[in-house]
């Protein structure tokens, strides 16, 4: 099965959006999130598949994600046809009227951390219903204590809840690079248990001063990227759905943003020993 | 990896501790959590990211008022240290909320005064078409029809007239937002115009028979009419008279027929 192979909308890649190497996109909640927006986020165009990418369920949060929040989401999915939504693994605030930290952070690996994670993920399961709901590897630059492996408490995650698996290939790249983790075994230890994955990739800079990889989805997809995601279309065979490509800084020009997509799907395409639909 | 497990309880009240420091960037206060071999700096490096990005787009968010305040990003910064951002801030929530703390902490001036309630007022329009999408949505829509619907004012009694139901009232109180035809106090209003939010001065009448219409709508001319109090008498003078209104509402996108 060939994933569904796009792009995360931004303005500047709506122009390369008919490219026929591309039949899915990504929608991120916050930029479609216009209350006065008349058309469809979308637009005129028909994709494959669609799906909705949120920042702010906090689904390591003490307390559930909030149902206007929810509503907006499922209204966004509905208006633009999306089949699935995701969000990030960790928490951006405390509770429902309390504060917002601005970024995800990872939750302190441990179990009742666990047991708030999948409570909210099955919630919000619940409420989705038919759209699909993925839960994605997050990059982080720093640890709480905890008593297992990040590896460990998302695989339990997925298994409990039975969510999807939104693997973000630069994330695992990022925190086995500055951390000092093999990201390919990050990936064959978490790869069995999800029964539905999706994978973003991003490129970032090495950040001499902090000598930290940052996932600033500002470069091109690394080399070392491309490899992991084959990998990991490898080893998922048969239940990746879709690849998402995120950029939000410093775009590329027309053939950038066409060169980085036609890539994806021919990868994607040789893992799956398929005929090339796009020449790169 | 630290053996101590935390109870629920506890987790909440760990996760809310975690957050409001993070939220606030009191760094120290997340230190003795960090699992080993993390340091301090990486800590620091996130909320200083997270401070930078509030900062970044709050400037865009608020772009509109900048230049009626000096030192501006000095009482951004104030501001975004007194008051950490709220859950689910949405794309102008957390603008919103600066305005409002601006009105509380600072003398401001009138026309200070007339930047903020114009900037907030946009706001309450995009959060009332939030609250009432599928009316904008609707609304909008019957817009396509005004030029050739307008025609049938007079002819129709069944046309059915719709008030934009996305909008909000607010005052100038000096004439800086002001045409010179128009004297402050002056009543504004404050609408959605397909994916804007565009601004009308009305005078007294004018903004009389919005109110009445708003009480009405969707209604008919003559259901207008029959109870308009906005003019002295009764009868067809007052019937065309509302005609002419409501036409140039219509060309503003506060109108629209069915």
């Amino acid at each position: 099965m060939l994933p569904a192979i796009g792009y995360a909308i931004r303005e500047q890649n709506r122009p390369i959006l008919d490219d026929p190497a591309l039949n899915a996109v990504e929608i991120t909640f916050e930029r479609a999130d216009d209350p006065l927006r008349v058309t469809r986020y979308v637009g005129d165009m028909d994709f494959d598949y669609v799906s909705v990418h949120a920042l702010k369920l906090s689904v390591s949060s003490p307390t559930p994600p909030g149902r206007n929040y929810l509503d907006a989401l499922k209204g966004i999915a509905q208006e633009n046809g999306a089949t699935s939504v995701s969000d990030h693994l960790g928490f951006t605030r405390d509770g429902h009227n309390g504060v917002e930290i601005g970024h995800f952070a990872p939750p302190p690996f441990t179990l009742p951390a666990l047991d708030a994670t999948c409570r909210n993920v099955d919630i919000i399961q619940r409420y989705f219903g038919d759209l699909h709901f993925y839960l994605e590897n997050i990059a982080y630059l720093f640890q709480f204590q905890g008593t297992m492996t990040e590896a460990d408490f998302l695989a339990s995650v997925l298994q409990k809840t039975g969510c999807g698996w939104l693997l973000d290939v630069t994330n695992v790249y990022a925190n086995g690079r500055n951390f000092g983790y093999d990201p390919y075994e990050f990936i064959a230890k978490v790869m069995p248990v999800p029964q539905r994955v999706q994978i973003h990739l991003a490129g970032g800079y090495y950040d001499e001063k902090a000598e930290m990889y940052i996932d600033s989805h500002s470069q091109p997809v690394p080399d070392a990227v491309w490899d992991l995601y084959r990998f990991a279309l490898e080893l998922g065979r048969g239940k990746v759905d879709a690849v998402f490509i995120e950029r939000d800084q410093d775009f590329p020009d027309e053939s950038g943003w066409r060169g980085e997509v036609r890539q994806t799907r021919r990868i994607a395409e040789e893992v799956e020993g398929v005929p090339c639909l796009v020449k790169s | 990896m630290s053996r101590e497990i935390v109870t629920s309880e506890d987790y909440a009240t760990q996760l809310r501790r975690l957050a409001r420091s993070l939220a606030a960037a009191r760094n120290d206060e997340v230190l003795d959590l960090l699992a080993p071999g993390y340091h301090p700096w990486q800590v620091e490096m996130f909320t200083d990211g997270n401070v930078d990005k509030r900062f970044e787009k709050l400037q865009v968010q608020l772009e509109f008022v900048q230049p009626a305040f000096d030192e501006f990003e000095s009482l951004l910064e104030t501001y975004i240290h007194e008051q950490p951002l709220a859950a689910y801030d949405t794309g102008t929530s957390d603008g919103d909320r600066f305005l409002a703390w601006l009105e509380s902490h600072r003398e401001l001036t009138p026309a200070q005064c007339d930047f903020v309630v114009c900037q907030r007022s946009r706001h309450a329009v995009e959060d009332t078409g939030r609250r009432n999408r599928l009316g904008h949505i609707r609304f909008q829509e019957l817009t396509s029809l005004t030029s050739e619907l307008a025609g049938e004012l007079d002819s129709n009694p069944n046309l059915q007239i719709h008030l934009n139901p996305i909008h909000v009232w607010g005052c100038f109180e000096t004439r800086v937002f002001l045409d010179d035809d128009a004297e402050p106090p002056a009543d504004v209003l404050f609408y959605a115009s397909s994916n804007e939010v565009r601004t009308a001065v009305l005078e007294p009448d004018g903004h009389q028979l919005v109110h009445e219409l708003a009480s009405l709508s969707p209604c008919t001319i003559d259901d207008w009419a029959n109870q308009c109090n906005s003019f002295a008498g009764r009868g067809p003078r007052v019937r065309i008279k509302l005609m002419e209104f409501c036409r140039e509402l219509a060309e503003l996108g506060l109108v629209a027929f069915a």
